[in-house]
């Protein structure tokens, strides 16, 4: 849709201002998705003039995506968001340095092996280096919050498998066993299922979030055509941006013609995992009484592939409490708490509390950033909940569910 | 729009800028994002926004704005659909909301004091572990902030059962034009004219509102939720009206017509049984044999109806499939253009059928499609149309169409706006339904309590010339004409004569009630018993049962109520419209047959404890309510106790050697009560007692809750009756000294309003209100009675 077109559809009813965490914090309209759209009119229709300043709430808004849940009349927020940061990056308004580091390096194949390599051999020692380190801005403080390497599971290939696992970048490196796990899973669950060849690399989200389209576009092409040849039928991410971002392939190169039909066709086949287990009946067993757990919906998960209910039944027993706000953000929002770690600590404050009313021990999320984001919750909470990816605690409780 | 001109703005900015910092928003950019509302038609560009965050900012705020000459517009969340809070250019915008404090919930009186940028829908987390909910609900309850719901009066599905905003505004915090800070209470404790209905649908031109006291309700037990299909609109629209005339009320009654249920399945939001040309969403909450009996009798009515299915959801799960369709309509129509024009039309529930007969036939005329969908429990319609504002000759047709239904609905005797407010958009309209008379009285209220115009002007109120009193006589009409003529002439005659005006009541009277919209006229001179006998037998009755008050005209004036009050409020939630001559010398009628109506300003519930100094009603027309009859009338000890019935309908306190005996009818009597059928002798008894002349001077009073057991204490000689949820006691007592202790704690005001502290002059904005009304309706004191003294 042609930016124009999209912010026409908003009727500026307001239904977005609650759902809009940053509205919540700053009750302003330049920090509501309704007021960043009449910005964005605004701007784009010369009444108000193109700055770093007039841009910048766009720098702000989290991409979380709750607003498009909540509209009624189907604005779709996230073009006119990226619309926006575009314009703000070709003002030349770089993102900060650690921003800038992380960005470059996911679009590095071979940066990236070095990575999982280096990540492998010296986690313990980076994480307790970080750690001594906390508190020397947000970048560190993020390190110090990822879990050790831990071992992976062995995965037999299986050549031609139906679904074929996204392994991402960021995911690839620190937290390879879930990839892993997941392929377990799923082949326990009655499918046939594999981790995609490396290297398929980064799927580009970040980049489309920081406005570098470009660079974005040229990542979706090589993710397309990794997967293409593996001959699979489903594709699936272990992340929720990535997954939600994968499924706008179609959308993001729509102006391609040599590219629209094959991006389109991929976009079809993009599923979440958890769905797919629970379409194959797949139960883990249940949380008992004593062991509290809830959950934290992933934004893109959940307002991008709309995958609400499935994590839910597939955590559903005693012991599960559903979080106040579980689908509102964790303040992770990608690489926003490199970019905006103010904010952010915000967000993730107003999370922390949420998560202790429900009495929770472990908090299950379906997404690496969400997970990292709460870890970092709990380690400034004084760590009173346990944070894990969906198929991490499932994996722990494989193959004695009840009934 | 009128605003500071080029060098004040520039002093008003600089003013504003230093006492606010960076809570004041100058930058063009910003400001402009406060240009609009949810309506999408209405823009301006505001000089300054700035964000309170106390009273005391917006006390200041006036006081710069005002001396600069600039205009102020307090605004919520943006999403009225009248452009009631949209700016001006160059006025100044008061954003509400960081207002965002939220008190405990008081479970025993079932209060809550919010300030006025909290989110209606985020009152349920607070209310629901105390067993309590906050019913009025408008489509955009999960984003409208209190504030803005004050300020329009705003409605939604559960006014059908439960009311309006305007019913659950116990006290409002607010400034007025010139700064003056102060509470104005509603019902019993102020006393006279109810300010606090009066602000209420004002549309902030009276002042900024900066927290409200709440009234809420038992949460339910339970809800269920069905949906019956029609084949025929008019079937549904019979349905609607057998359905309120059974007694047996739903807590919503939505409607969907052929045109909604169409797009709805076009689009792929819900489908309904095959046939489907219009649906009713039926809701019935409560006690569950309540809620089945409800469902039950709606089932037969609407097969008796023709209805050609009928579907019943108990699981929250089931309810929102059924739901789907009609929370989904709105966003359904928006897809059909670039703008939706909703209108809000409410007819009296028994002209359903013309209504939506008179807007099809009115939008086929103009070649435009309506969607309409609605309250259909309060008459309360939608017709939407989707169309684009670019394309000239659409947009005539469109509004041209819009006039001529809104022309019906007031022929059918509705109102242009039953919870969206007049706002910007309606202002030109108001004279469909009101003639010059009770403009010229709406305008005339506005410039006293604002005489510099400071307060989003513009809006609500149109600016009209109020009529010269010997030209009132043409507006005279209605079934009451002649004795509303000898009325006018008497005013005239004692104005003239520099006289008291003594009016006689006996002239006006005759019932007419109407079952099928819940609703009756009565004549002032009616009383109220002869009410009771006329409906007696029947499902429906009317709720306040005075203790004092003989005729309506009593009731209006004394705003008099009984031990129901716990249950079913006082007049003011009951009171539809009045027809009143005011001592000016004018002729009108404000309020309709209907539950929901906010055009102009509320000058009929205004009159509510006015003690006769406003106006000499004529007609008074009333809400009537079902039956309801617990068996249960039981008693205890101590004052305080009855916070653990349920279902509580009626209560009362008398003094029985040296303790308060409680009584109260309930539905399920709390431990420790016992039985006592006895209890509605014992209150005839006393009614008879207190109202008998001799025996001493009867006080009546209110008292803060704090001060009750004092003033007790200082009495305590039967005849004597206390309704404890209102702070109210009764008594004959001869001895002065006593009176003087029990009165010494003052009636509940601002000083013990819910045990916090306000500034002081608190009273003295309603004290100074009420002088500039009496001179406004009043000017020449020919309606100073007796009972003024």
């Amino acid at each position: 849709m042609k930016v124009r077109d999209a912010i026409d559809t908003c009727i500026q009813c307001g239904f977005c201002l609650q759902s809009c965490p940053t509205y919540r914090i700053f009750r302003t309209e330049e920090s509501s998705p309704r007021g960043r759209i009449a910005r964005l009119k605004d701007v784009l229709s010369g009444v108000v003039e193109e700055t770093p300043e007039t841009l910048a709430t766009f720098e702000e808004c989290l991409g979380c995506r709750a607003c498009e849940a909540a509209c009624p009349s189907g604005v779709p927020y996230e073009e006119i968001l990226l619309v926006g940061r575009a314009r703000l990056r070709a003002l030349e308004d770089p993102p900060p340095a650690a921003a800038r580091l992380a960005l470059r390096l996911v679009r590095s194949h071979v940066l990236l092996l070095s990575a999982r390599r280096l990540w492998r051999a010296e986690s313990s020692r980076t994480l307790r280096l970080a750690r001594r380190l906390h508190g020397r801005g947000s970048a560190l403080r993020l390190l110090a919050a990822l879990p050790e390497a831990e071992a992976v599971p062995e995965v037999p290939a299986q050549p031609g498998a139906r679904v074929q696992i996204h392994r991402g970048c960021v995911m690839d490196v620190v937290w390879p066993r879930t990839n892993a796990r997941a392929a377990l899973l799923l082949r326990e669950a009655g499918l046939s299922a594999d981790l995609m060849p490396q290297p398929a690399g980064c799927c580009g989200a970040l980049h489309a979030h920081q406005g570098d389209l470009p660079a974005a576009r040229e990542m979706a092409r090589q993710v397309i055509a990794a997967f293409e040849a593996t001959g699979g039928e489903t594709v699936v991410s272990l992340a929720g941006g990535c997954g939600a971002h994968l499924k706008g392939y179609g959308e993001l190169l729509a102006d391609d013609p040599l590219w629209k039909e094959r991006a389109e066709r991929f976009s079809r086949r993009v599923e979440d995992v958890a769905t797919l287990l629970d379409r194959q009946g797949y139960r883990a067993r249940p949380p008992e009484a004593g062991e509290r757990i809830t959950y934290q919906d992933s934004c893109h998960l959940r307002n991008g592939l709309k995958v609400h209910a499935a994590p839910r039944r597939l955590l559903a027993g005693e012991g599960y409490c559903e979080m106040e706000g579980a689908g509102t953000c964790c303040g992770s929002a990608g690489i926003y708490n490199l970019v905006r770690g103010d904010v952010s600590d915000i967000v993730l404050q107003g999370k922390v509390r949420e998560i202790e009313k429900t009495g929770a021990k472990t908090v299950i999320t379906a997404n690496p950033g969400c997970e990292l984001q709460l870890r970092l919750g709990a380690r400034e909470a004084g760590g009173a909940f346990a944070v894990r990816h969906l198929v991490d605690w499932l994996w722990e409780r494989r193959g004695d569910a009840e009934g | 729009m009128s605003s500071a001109d080029g060098a004040g703005s520039g002093e008003l900015l600089q003013e504003l800028a230093r006492r606010f910092g960076p809570r004041c928003l100058r930058e063009r950019a910003r400001v402009r994002l406060y240009g609009y509302d949810a309506m999408g038609t209405a823009f301006g560009v505001p000089l300054a926004v700035v964000q309170v965050e106390s009273q005391e900012d917006i006390h200041d705020l006036i006081g710069i704005v005002r001396r600069h000459g600039g205009k102020i517009v307090a605004r919520g969340a943006g999403t009225g659909l009248s452009g009631g809070a949209v700016p001006g250019d160059g006025q100044v915008v008061a954003s509400l909301e960081r207002l965002q404090a939220v008190s405990q919930p008081d479970a025993l009186h079932r209060r809550l004091r919010v300030e006025a940028g909290v989110v209606n829908g985020s009152l349920d987390a607070v209310l629901r572990p105390y067993g309590l909910f906050y019913p009025p609900d408008p489509a955009s309850y999960r984003v409208s902030t209190i504030g803005g719901n004050v300020a329009e009066n705003a409605g939604g599905p559960h006014a059908v059962k439960y009311g309006v905003t305007g019913h659950r505004v116990a006290a409002i915090e607010m400034t007025d034009a010139e700064g003056r800070r102060g509470l104005l209470a509603a019902g019993p404790w102020q006393g006279g004219p109810d300010l606090a209905a009066l602000v209420t649908g004002a549309e902030g031109t009276l002042g900024i509102v900066s927290a409200v006291s709440l009234s809420l309700e038992e949460r339910p037990d339970t809800t269920l939720t069905m949906l019956l299909s029609f084949a025929e609109i008019a079937q549904a629209s019979a349905c609607v009206s057998a359905i309120v005339a059974s007694g047996v009320l739903p807590s919503t009654l939505e409607f969907l017509d052929r045109a909604t249920v169409a797009a709805v399945e076009t689009w792929g939001v819900a489908r309904y049984p095959e046939g489907s040309g219009a649906v009713l969403l039926v809701e019935f909450d409560g006690r569950p044999g309540e809620v089945e009996r409800g469902a039950r009798n709606a089932e037969e009515i609407g097969l008796a109806n023709g209805a050609i299915s009928c579907e019943i959801a108990r699981s929250a799960e089931e309810q929102d499939a059924l739901w789907l369709g009609r929370r989904g309509a709105y966003a359904v129509v928006a897809r059909y253009g670039r703008r939706v024009l909703t209108q809000d039309v409410t007819v009296p529930r028994d002209r359903l059928t013309e209504m939506l007969a008179a807007v099809e036939e009115i939008s086929a005329r103009h070649g435009l499609r309506a969607v309409t969908v609605g309250h259909a429990g309060d008459g309360n319609l939608h017709p939407d149309f989707a169309y684009d504002p670019q394309d000239a000759e659409e947009n005539a047709r469109v509004h041209s169409a819009n006039r001529e239904i809104l022309a019906a609905c007031v022929a059918l005797g509705g109102s242009i706006t039953g919870e969206h407010g007049i706002g910007t958009e309606k202002l030109g309209q108001l004279e469909i339904m009101f003639g010059p008379a009770e403009l010229g009285l709406t305008w005339a209220v506005r410039q006293a309590l604002d005489p510099g115009g400071l307060m989003n002007p513009g809006k609500a109120v149109p600016q009209a010339p109020r009529v010269r009193p010997e030209e009132a006589a043409a507006a005279c009409a209605g079934g009451q004409a002649e004795a509303a003529q000898a009325l006018l002439e008497a005013v005239r005659r004692a104005r003239a004569q520099g006289q008291r005006l003594s009016p006689d009541y006996c002239a006006l009277r005759g019932i007419e009630v109407s079952l099928a919209n819940m609703t009756v006229r009565v004549g002032a001179g009616n009383t109220v018993a002869e009410l009771a006998a006329e409906l007696s037998g029947q499902a429906l009755g009317f709720a306040v049962e005075p203790l004092l008050a003989e005729t309506f005209a009593d009731l209006l004036h004394t705003n008099d109520y009984g031990p129901e009050e716990i249950a079913q409020g006082t007049l003011r939630r009951h009171l539809l419209a009045v027809t009143y001559v005011t001592g000016y010398g004018e002729l009108v009628r404000f309020g309709r047959d209907v539950v929901k109506n906010v055009a102009g300003y509320d000058l009929y519930r205004l009159l509510i404890g006015s003690r006769g100094r406003l106006g000499v009603p004529i007609e008074l027309s009333l809400r009537l309510v079902p039956r309801r009859e617990a068996p249960w009338w039981s008693r205890s000890g101590g004052l305080d106790d009855y916070g653990g019935a349920t279902g509580l309908q009626r209560l009362f306190a008398v003094p029985e050697g040296g303790i308060y005996r409680l009584y109260l009818q309930s539905e399920t009597p709390p431990d420790g009560f016992r039985p006592s059928p006895e209890a509605p002798e014992i209150l005839a008894g006393l009614r008879l007692g207190l109202k008998e002349r001799g025996g001493g001077g009867l006080l009546d009073i209110a008292v803060p809750w704090q001060e009750m057991e004092r003033s007790l204490g200082a009495l305590d000689t039967p005849p004597m009756l206390v309704l404890p949820s209102a702070g109210r006691i009764l008594a004959r007592c001869a001895r002065t000294t006593a009176v003087a202790v029990a009165k010494s704690a003052g009636p509940p005001s601002a000083a013990s309003y819910e045990g916090r502290a306000l500034p002081s002059g608190t009273d003295e904005l309603a004290r100074l209100w009420r002088e500039r009304l009496y001179a406004v309706f009043d000017p020449d004191g020919i309606l100073k009675g007796g009972d003024e003294a």
